[in-house]
Formats: structure tokens, sequence, C-alpha cells
């Protein structure tokens, strides 16, 4: 889907080039335009613009800021870009060093010297705001937009620092300059938009049954046409302020010769007010006016909403006291005021178009009570709104008036406070519609998530279908006390030697582990990809080992040893299906959830184009030969992928067989593959006995005799630590049981042997001789059988014939055919006899499935 | 006696294990299986007196909770289903009256994840009991079988996997890493008794209990048993099924 779109967009320099240099041949430019071909709309983006970069998650795209834009010899267009960091991308066990909840808007800026800085210009999506925060500053919870982000801190890898003074400033410049620029063009694409909009608007007011959601687009975009509207250019910027406060705020923060405009216009409103407020009772929108205020008088929310207003005068007592006389009223009448401030500035843009607004506001109000109750929740987060906006206005009159100088600090402390204020009564109105009837209060879910999106819980329910928790958390449930310690040494012992016990070190694994960690070490270092794989029998601590380097290998990066790099485990076996491990992989470096096919793109796109900002992945693949698949493609890809020039993947493949890639492989995929390999030898009996005795590590419960018995046992078999450590655990229980009576606890040889003979014991010879005395009739008449055929196949008739003759000379009743059927299948059942699946009766043929010596020797006695 | 051995240990020491119960048909497995079970509960009952008096002081007690899943190989036809029963029987929190939503490998990353999250000391002990084991055994890549080992071998939530099966040979069909990951514990059921003993199980199974109510009756009805047993007619067609078949269950058939 996003490729699609990517694909429209064509990017062409703004301007002239300003720069060039001659021995690198490239020409730098001061700006791109960036048109997607399906609308007419262009943005500009120039140096020092915030901008966001493509990254390997659709819906978190990167932000950066443009330093220098210039092309390349090869007319490849460049962009140089200052890396801002999401809280998302940072690690999770250093969340706790901010000590603070961060909101999703917030970005860090980057100082890790990891990433690359110098991106391809065809990766820029679209321009963003940055807004520069100080650290006790609470985001401004009333913008929604997509491109805003603020920054507060910097972040260099390992901790959070304040951002300095000039980086603050810097900031601030580049975003006053960012704001300039989008306004400019913002009236082109309003001019546009402006036409439909009126038209819906009208519909809107024309139908008095509207939806709600449409109300609240209207609500939504009233600003917006309201700046396109208006011809002036003070008035339109008002109107984006209000729309996007921050914005705004920081623009008369900025540009002090503006906010005295501003100021100017504010008196220009208070004289407005004014003369409103006496005209108010003759003109009919005053009366709407009321007629809302007794909705929301009439409405639960109103004595909280009152309530925060008083709070609010309270706590801001000095700045109505700079204001004028009258503003010092009884709570309820503020609001009034502050409905006529709010309406001020709308007057001011446009008459028309207020009166409109407030129509529809009053329609909509008078319509049923329902949705009078929505609108009158509405006007109050509405209203809230405003009195944050006002009271930046207040405050920034007040800083004028004491000092019109632009000390941000003494700013930022007041806008602190403006937006503790802007906070509480946001907070009164949620507690107050959760306090009302349901129905508003899911309407008001409806309502509100585009205003307070972090607040207020969404929810949908589903008509008719049951209810799927999509996200529900796995989980065992809890055992309610705690799991017993082990008591005696036995106990201990049996503990360490599970195979689940993390050792702390591997033994005999030095040099295989050596050779990973340099492998991965040096791809990392250069930062291209490969892959290596690694072979060997089971049992031989493969897995353990490639998990150790990694281990060690983030313990280096995190001492900013070696570059920040990502890790990535996927197990062929806990796969259902080759073509799942795309969308594991996908889900495990960004959390997506997708299906296999588009996983599969989605992947090849992130490892194939150049990634500006990618952390390098380890990718580890366990069991590999699970993921053949009969075109191979699986296998293909993955290991193409490590030899594309961007890619940064390291993958490191594990499985069973040494000869993997020549048996299974075809040629191009092996050839991928590379020649990096490794296999892991079984281990000697040495080896396992260093193993054992590492793990045991001091606690005295073998004889030196009976590890080296299970080891030297255990290696001439297989090498397997596994069954190494299963072995002795079940002597450790052999042991223990021996001991109940007596004192000696330690795990002598006789019970080693004991516990090698469980294991390896063939259970066919005590199954033989522990049969029916005609079951072992029929044996041996299977072997007369075979004997005197010279075969070793006979059908059930000839058996059955010997196996009369057998019973007449031990003098028994000779049996019947079908009980002999019975005792052909039940010794089939045991799989002591392989006996042929079909309904052919007598003539069904029977094998052996043991040696015809164990029978013999199992029937001697 | 083994097994009980080691479910205890499980349950106490959350020690993950894997444990075959091989023997032929009629040989007792599932028997077995039941009364170390039982066993097991009645000394889970004193714990959970002892449990009680240490928390009585919180608001609800909880008690140890112990999951058996009883997984019989002849209804799972392959992985998908036994998969979903599992989760079903786990009660996890996908399910939604007894229905096991999404996919296939949506499910087994769910419940590998779940068995994951688990550590040694807090989460309660599962057993895994998959009947006729065999069957299990011809699933695709044997999926299932290398998980739920996989995790009894790695410290994740305690887990016992007891497999019943009456093939000597179970062991040759596992996949090598399969087996690698499997404790080659195994415990051999064998109807090794001879005539006599036959002949005993065979009086057990007439006579009354001492509780009968009516005791007059039971001590004539106990004596009857005890003559019918020292018939001649009677002995010889026991001893011929007995040279048949070592199997109980034909016994209790004939009786029947």
């Amino acid at each position: 889907m996003n490729i699609q779109q990517q694909r429209k967009i064509t990017y062409s320099w703004y301007g002239k080039p300003t720069s060039s240099d001659r021995k690198l041949r490239t020409l730098q430019y001061k700006g791109i335009l960036i048109a997607p071909e399906r609308s007419r709309k262009e943005t500009c983006v120039q140096i020092g613009d915030f901008v966001l970069v493509e990254g390997e998650n659709a819906d978190e795209p990167f932000v950066a800021q443009l330093l220098d834009l210039y092309e390349d010899g090869a007319q490849q267009k460049h962009a140089v870009v200052q890396w801002f960091t999401r809280i998302a991308e940072i690690p999770r066990n250093k969340h706790k060093l901010l000590k603070r909840e961060i909101s999703p808007k917030e970005v860090f800026l980057d100082q890790v010297s990891g990433y690359d800085t110098d991106i391809a210009v065809e990766s820029i999506i679209k321009s963003a705001m940055v807004v520069p925060l100080h650290l006790g500053e609470e985001i401004p919870l009333e913008l929604n937009r997509e491109q805003t982000f603020y920054v507060k801190q910097s972040w260099d890898g390992k901790c959070f620092k304040v951002l300095s003074q000039d980086t603050f400033s810097k900031l601030k410049e580049a975003n006053k300059k960012g704001c300039g620029i989008p306004n400019s063009s913002n009236s082109f694409i309003a001019s546009d938009i402006v036409s439909p909009l009126k038209k819906e608007m009208k519909s809107v007011v024309q139908s008095t049954t509207k939806p709600r959601n449409g109300e609240m687009e209207v609500e939504s975009k009233h600003s917006a046409s309201k700046s396109s509207l208006s011809k002036e250019r003070l008035s339109q910027r008002v109107a984006n302020g209000i729309k996007t406060p921050t914005a705004r705020k920081k623009l008369i923060l900025n540009s002090p010769a503006t906010s005295k405009d501003r100021l100017l216009g504010c008196e220009v409103l208070e004289l407005l007010d004014d003369d409103c407020d006496a005209v108010a009772p003759s003109e009919p929108s005053a009366t709407k006016r009321k007629v809302k205020f007794t909705g929301i008088l009439g409405s639960p929310p109103k004595i909280p909403c009152t309530n925060a207003k008083s709070k609010l005068a309270c706590s801001a007592v000095e700045h109505w006291e700079c204001l004028a006389d009258s503003r010092r009223l009884s709570p309820y009448t503020k609001v009034r005021d502050f409905s006529e401030q709010e309406r001020d500035p709308h007057k001011e843009d446009n008459f028309k178009c207020v009166t409109g607004h407030q129509e529809l506001d009053t329609q909509s109000l008078i319509l049923t009570p329902r949705s009078r109750r929505a609108c009158a929740q509405q006007t109050i987060t509405r209203i809230a709104e405003h009195i944050s906006i006002l009271n930046t206005l207040e405050l920034n009159k007040e800083e004028d008036f004491l000092s019109s100088s632009d000390s941000s600090y003494s700013s930022s402390s007041e806008e602190e406070e403006n937006g503790d204020v802007l906070c509480t009564p946001r907070n009164k109105n949620k507690s107050s519609r959760t306090l009302s009837t349901p129905l508003s209060s899911r309407k008001s879910s409806v309502h509100t998530p585009a205003k307070t999106p972090k607040k207020t819980v969404r929810f949908y329910p589903l008509p008719g279908t049951p209810k799927t928790p999509r996200n529900a958390t796995p989980e065992i449930p809890r055992r309610s006390h705690a799991a017993q310690k082990p008591g005696s040494v036995l106990e201990e012992a049996r503990l360490r030697l599970h195979v689940s016990a993390i050792p702390e070190s591997l033994p005999c694994r030095e040099e295989e582990f050596q050779d990973i960690y340099n492998f991965v070490e040096s791809k990392l270092i250069d930062g291209t990809g490969g892959c290596m794989y690694i072979s060997g029998v089971p049992g031989t601590g493969k897995t353990a080992t490639v998990h150790e380097v990694v281990r060690s290998l983030q313990q280096a990066a995190e001492n900013d040893e070696l570059p920040a790099f990502q890790s990535v485990e996927i197990n062929g076996m806990k796969l259902t299906d080759p073509h799942q491990a795309y969308v594991q992989i996908l889900e495990l470096l960004t959390g997506q959830k997708v299906t296999a096919a588009h996983a599969a793109v989605l992947l090849a796109k992130l490892f194939t184009t150049p990634g500006p900002k990618r952390k390098t992945t380890v990718l580890i693949v366990d069991e590999l030969d699970l993921l053949w698949t009969r075109k191979q493609n699986v296998m293909y890809n993955l290991f193409d992928w490590p030899t594309q020039k961007h890619s940064k993947l390291i993958i490191l493949a594990v499985a069973n067989t040494m000869d993997l890639p020549e048996r299974i492989m075809m040629n191009r995929v092996a050839s991928r593959l590379g020649l990096t390999r490794m296999s892991f030898q079984p281990y000697t009996y040495k080896q396992l006995q260093q193993i054992i005795s590492s793990r045991l590590n001091g606690t005295k419960a073998f004889e030196e005799d009976a590890i080296q018995l299970v080891s030297r046992k255990v290696a001439a078999l297989s090498g397997d630590a596994r069954r190494c450590l299963d072995i002795c655990r079940r002597a450790t229980e052999i042991c223990e049981f021996a001991s109940q009576k007596r004192t000696p606890e330690i795990v002598r040889m006789a019970h080693v042997t004991e516990a090698i003979d469980e294991m390896f014991s063939s259970p066919y010879i005590k199954a033989i001789r522990n049969a029916s005395l005609h079951e072992q009739i029929f044996l041996k008449a299977i072997l007369a059988e075979f004997r005197r055929a010279g075969i070793e196949e006979a059908t059930i008739q000839q058996v059955y014939r010997q196996h009369l003759v057998l019973c007449r000379v031990e003098g028994l009743q000779s049996p019947t055919v079908s009980e002999i059927m019975a005792v052909c299948s039940r010794l089939g059942a045991c799989r002591i006899l392989l006996v042929e699946s079909s309904s052919k009766y007598l003539q069904v043929r029977v094998r052996l499935n043991i040696s015809q010596d164990d029978v013999t020797y199992a029937l001697k006695d | 006696r083994n097994l009980l051995e080691l479910l205890k240990r499980t349950t106490i020491h959350g020690e993950s294990n894997s444990v075959l119960i091989i023997g032929p048909r009629g040989s007792g497995k599932t028997a077995l299986l039941n009364h170390a079970l039982k066993d097991l509960k009645e000394m889970k009952q004193v714990q959970e007196n002892l449990l009680e008096v240490h928390l009585n002081g919180k608001t609800n007690c909880q008690f140890f909770m112990k999951k058996n899943l009883f997984l019989p190989g002849l209804l799972q036809t392959n992985d998908k289903v036994a998969l979903k029963e599992i989760t079903r029987q786990l009660q996890l929190e996908n399910v939604v009256g007894d229905k096991v939503f999404g996919s296939f490998a949506e499910n087994l990353a769910f419940l590998l994840e779940a068995l994951k999250k688990g550590d040694r000391a807090s989460s309660c002990p599962v057993l895994f009991v998959l009947d006729e084991f065999d069957l299990f055994v011809h699933h695709k890549n044997q999926t299932l079988l290398y998980n739920l080992f996989d995790v009894s071998q790695s410290a994740q939530t305690p887990v016992t996997v007891v497999g019943l099966t009456c093939r000597q040979d179970i062991l040759e069909l596992l996949e090598k890493r399969v087996k690698s990951r499997f404790s080659h514990r195994q415990i051999y059921l064998l109807n090794s008794f001879d005539f006599r003993q036959y002949l005993k199980i065979f009086k057990e199974q007439l006579s009354l209990p001492d509780k009968f109510p009516d005791e007059s009756f039971a001590q004539r009805w106990n004596n009857n048993i005890q003559s019918l047993a020292e018939d001649k007619a009677v002995q010889d067609v026991l001893r011929n099924l007995f040279h048949h078949t070592k199997d109980l269950r034909s016994l209790h058939l004939l009786l029947v």
C-alpha cells in the first residue's frame, strides 16, 4: 500500500543550486519540491525544515531535520539530516532513566553517532513540525496534528540530556521558518478546499438530522474554512492559531513584532467584545448563546464545568487582575465572557461565518435532547480550549506589559501553568461525562478521541459477533505459592543438571564462540551483511553458543564498543509453515502483524531500499532445514537480503546436517549462503566430563568415576550433552531413592549404571519375555517358518501351520484362526511384528521388526 | 511410584520433565497415570490446607491450580486441532465460549508465548498427557512435540509431558532433534505375572468388597467365588485365555 503511494511522488529541486563543489561534483540546493502525482498539492521543503522520513514501520516514520540538500555526480539527490528519536526506538530498559511519562508525540534530539545522516531524498515523505519545549512543560493537548512533534531532551544512546540553549533557539528558529512557509502554502491549499467545505457546511446546516460525526467534522473544519475565507494575513494567522495554538504561541514568542500586532488585535477584540456585550441582548445570536448555556446548565456536565472555571479563577487571579475590571465577575458570567471572546476572533474574521456557525450550534441544540447533550459537551470542550487560548493571550499580554522581553524561561513556566489550568477543565469534563448516562458517555467517547486521544478509552461494540480479544495477553495463571527451594545436595545438583539451567559459561565451546563472535563483530563494525551456516548434531550446544554470542555482543553494544544492533530469532520448528517466517521476522522487527505475502514484500523493501536510519539486524534462523519449500523461495530470500548493499543484515543459520546446502538447496540458494560455515563436533567424553563438573560447580554430589562413566558412555553413542545431563539427573533420583534409609548421599557408580541401563536398555526382549504363551509360540512359529522358507517374510497361513505343530509338541490346545489373528495383531501393535495392513485375512504377510537372534535369545528359556 | 515422584517434583519444585509410559494394550498405563494423579491430588489436599493457614490474612486464598490436559491422539487428527484443544483446556484469554479463534500460526505463537512467559518460580506447572503418543509422532514435522519438549527443556513454565503408548519402537519414530530434547525417561509396563496371580486377580475382580452393606450375603458370595475359582473347568477356561493373552481387559470382558 505504502509503496504504491511512494512511487507516485516526484521530487524536484526548488530554486537554483546555491553552491556547488567542482571536485565532488555536487550541487547544493536550498529546498526541494515534493509533489505527489495524484494531487495538485506541492510541498516545498527547505533546509532547516523538519521532515518525516520513511522508516521500517509504515505507521511510524522517522523524524528528522534537514541540514543540507545536494545532488551528487550521479544525479542522485541526497539530503543530510539531523535525526530525532521516537520513544519507541529507545530501548525499553532506558525508559526509566526519564522518570516521567512520555507521550507518543514526543521525540528526542538524536545524538547517537551510529546512524547514517546522509539519506536519499526519495525517502522523505512530507514535512512536519517539531516544537521545542522546556523540560517542565506539558505537551499541549488540544492539538492532534499528525505531523507535530515536541522535543524536550536529547538522547545520545545512553542518557537523556536537556537541550542546550543554542540548540533550543536554533530549533525554534527553524520552527519559525517552518511556520512561515507552510502558512503561505497553506493558503493555496485552503483555497482549493474552500468551496467544498462551504457546500458541506451549508448542507449540514440545512439538514436537521445530521449525524454527530458530521457535526464534529464541520466543527473542526470551521476554523480552516474561516481562514480561507479571510483575506487578511493577520486574521488568517489567528485562525491558524486557533487550529494550532502552540504553533501560534511559538509565533508570538518568537517574533515580538507579530505578537505586538497580535496584541493590537487583541485590544481590538476586547473593544469588539465590549461592543458585543452591549449589543448582545438585542442580537439573535445572543439569545442563541443563552439557549446554549441553559443547555449546559441542564446537563450534568455543567457543575464540574463551573467548578473548573472557579478553580481556574482561583489559580489565575493575578492574570485576571491584569485584565479589565469587568472580568472580575462571578464564574458564571465569566463563562459567558469566554464564550463571547471565543467568538470574537471569528467575528473579526468573518461575521457571516460566525453566525452561520452559531446557527449551526443552536440548531443542533434545538434538536433532540440527545444531540443537545452531545453538543453541550462539545461546547464545553471547546470552551476549555478557548480558555486556554485566552490564557495564552493574557499571558502574552502580561508579559508584554511587564517586560516584553523574550525570556523563554519565564514564559515556559507560565505556559506550564497554563497547561495545568487547561488540563483541569479537561479532566473535569471527562469525569462529568463518565458520570452522565452511559449513552452520552459512549457518545462522548466517540466524540472526544480527536481531542483527547490518550485519555478516553475508545470502544466500538461489535453488534452480534462475540468480542474476540485480539490482543489477549497470553499468560499461564500464576501459582499461588513459590516453588520449593532445593533442600539437599542431591536436589541442588539435580537442579543444576537440568538442561534449562543456564550455565555461567559454555565450556568446551570457546573456540566456536570466538569464531562466531568475530564474524558478527566484524560485520557489525563494517555495517555490511553476511551469513554464516552452523551445523552439528543435536545437543552439541549450537543454539546455546549462538545465543551466548548475541548476548555478549549486546553487552558490548551497550558499553559502546560496538554499534547498536537488533537481534531477531526464528525457529523453523516453531513455525507452522515456512512462509510464516516472514510474518515472524516482521513482527519481531517492527511489531506489525500482516499476512505472509505482504510481510515478504515489506521485508524485501526494508532490506533492499537504502535504509537511511536502521540498526544492523542479526537474524538467527534455528532449524533451517524446515524452511525448505519446493521452490525454496523463503531460503532464497533470506540469504539474498544480506547480499544487498544496504541490507545491514547478518544471518546465523543453525541446522543439524553439515551438508544441508549441498543436499537440499538449489545452487543459487547455496551460493548465496556463502562459504562461511562452521560445524560443531560432538562432544568428546572429556568435554562432557568438563561440562558436568562445571555445571555441578563444586557441589559434592557425584563421584568422579561416575561422571566419567556417564560421559564415556554418552560420547560413545552420540555426544549429546542433553542426554548426558538427563542421565545424571536420573542417577541422582535413583540415588536419592536408594538412600532414603541410609545416610550417605553421593551418586556412585552403581546408581549411574542403573540410570544408563534404564535409558539405553532395549524394551523388546523384556516385552517378549512377558508376552503370553501363545504369543511366544507364535513368534517361535514365525522363526521356524523363516528358517524353513529361507526368506524373512511369511503369510499368516504358513505361520499358523507351524503354530499348530508347535502346539501339538507342547501339548496345548490348538487355537482357532481368529485367536491367532488376535495374537498377531497384538504383536503388531507393539511393533514386535510388522504386519501388512490389508484385508487379505490369512494371506497377510508378517515380518519381524527385530533381529531373529534377539527373538531366539528372548525365547530361549 | 516412579511416576508419582516425577509429577510431585514438577508440581513442588517447578521442574520440567518428560516421560513416556510404554506397555502393551491392557497393561494398565492409563490406570497407572490416573492412580498417580489421584495420589498427587490427595497430597495437594494436604498442601492446600497448609496453604490456607498461611494465606488467611489475604483477601482471597489462591489455591494451587493444576491443569491436566488429556489429549487422546485418536481424537486429534492433526496438530492444529490438538493445539486448539490445549488452548481451550488451558483456558487462556483468547478462548470465548469453548471456541478458539485465530489461525493455526497465531495459535501456536500465542501458546508458545504463553508458555514462555512463565518462569520456574511463579507460574503454576502444567501437565500434558498425550494419550496414544505414537499418533502425535506422525504429525507433520512433529511441531507439537518439538515445542512441548523444548518448553520442558528450557527455563520456562514448568511442564511435564507424559506420553502413553503401546509401541515399543516409539523412540525411533521421533525425529532426532525431538529425540534429543526428550529426557529418555521411560516406564515400561508389562504383564509379568503367572497364572496363580492371574487367578488371584480374577477372584479379586469377582468378590465383593468388605464394605458391602449386606454382610452375610457378601460372605456367601465370596465363598462361592472361592469354590468357583477352584473349579477345574473354570480354571481350564481361564488358563486357556491366559495363554492367549495376558490382557486384563479381556478377562473383564469374559467376566461380564
